[in-house]
């Protein structure tokens, strides 16, 4: 269903560019409120949380100038990031020095759901709110899921995004973040697990 | 015999085919016999299919920031 009366609605990618062609501002403002957030996540997982702000906008720069070029092989969607993630790599070998990213993933830190023998600590149970749906009408859970997914560290929330949000493959994620298969199966993991572990929390305590 | 730990780290992969035979076969095993597992993997289900579920499309935000870049990019355009 579309709402004509709001003036941020384009039916498809392909509406949303003619418009943009055509300098329309709201074309614009959809267009950069849809896409540069994702845009600044892609960045911050490649390059740090410093330049990514800086990157992302110079990404829409290139974007803009080739936008008339743009064949709509793939979604304008898909087609930002890829510009993100280039230069993000171009300015990464550029600076040469080591970007500090915000997580050691490697490191296998211990995990005080599980006693020295692997077992749970505490039995898991089932939740009362069993499905997603139920889940997403209660307000405050679904609060604590985005706020959780916001306060990721950056590289799991770029494959949290692109994995479950966006539908990529996990080949393709791989390519857009210069990682390997195994890093991103375990940064996927991790995204995920953080939610689960606030959504058990709420449901237990409640 | 796979702990209650390796469940839990491989449980993505099983939930995403992402698991050997092998693997699987030893994953299924466990869930048998694991009660804590069982509810464990359902509450991950659960919680991917929630992620999946999130309106992020349906929710954009136009602040000044966003008018802000908008404005700045639709210059950009017309002097090209
Ligand atoms: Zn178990």
């Amino acid at each position: 269903m579309s709402d004509k009366r709001d003036p941020h609605h384009f039916e498809n990618d392909a509406a949303l560019i003619a418009a943009m062609l055509e300098g329309d501002s709201t074309a614009f403002e959809k267009a950069v409120a849809l896409y540069h957030p994702r845009m600044v996540t892609i960045a911050k997982a490649i390059i740090g949380e410093a330049f990514a702000e800086e990157i992302a906008q110079d990404a829409w720069i290139s974007a803009i100038r080739s936008l008339s070029e743009f064949a709509g092989r793939s979604s304008l969607n898909t087609w930002l990031i890829q510009i993100t993630a280039n230069a993000a790599k171009t300015r990464l070998r550029r600076e040469k020095r080591q970007v500090s990213l915000d997580e050691n993933w490697q490191k296998k830190e211990t995990d005080d759901r599980f006693d020295h023998t692997g077992h749970w600590q505490e039995p898991v149970a089932q939740w009362e709110l069993e499905t997603p749906e139920a889940i997403l009408a209660n307000s405050e859970l679904s609060d604590i899921i985005s706020q959780t997914f916001e306060q990721l560290p950056p590289q799991q929330q770029a494959v949290l995004s692109l994995y479950d949000l966006e539908g990529e493959s996990m080949t393709e994620i791989c390519n857009i973040l210069d990682i390997s298969a195994s890093n991103a199966r375990v940064l996927l993991h991790r995204a995920r697990s953080a939610i689960q572990q606030k959504i058990a929390q709420y449901q237990d305590n409640d | 015999m796979l702990k209650c730990r390796e469940i839990e780290q491989l449980a993505s992969d099983y939930l995403d085919q992402d698991l050997s035979f092998r693997q699987r076969m030893a994953f299924k095993m466990h869930l048998f016999m694991c009660h804590n597992c069982r509810n464990y993997l359902r509450q991950l289900k659960t919680t991917i299919s929630s992620i999946r579920l999130m309106p992020v499309n349906q929710s954009i935000v136009v602040d000044d920031k966003v008018k802000d870049l908008a404005k700045q990019l639709r210059e950009q355009t017309s002097k090209t």
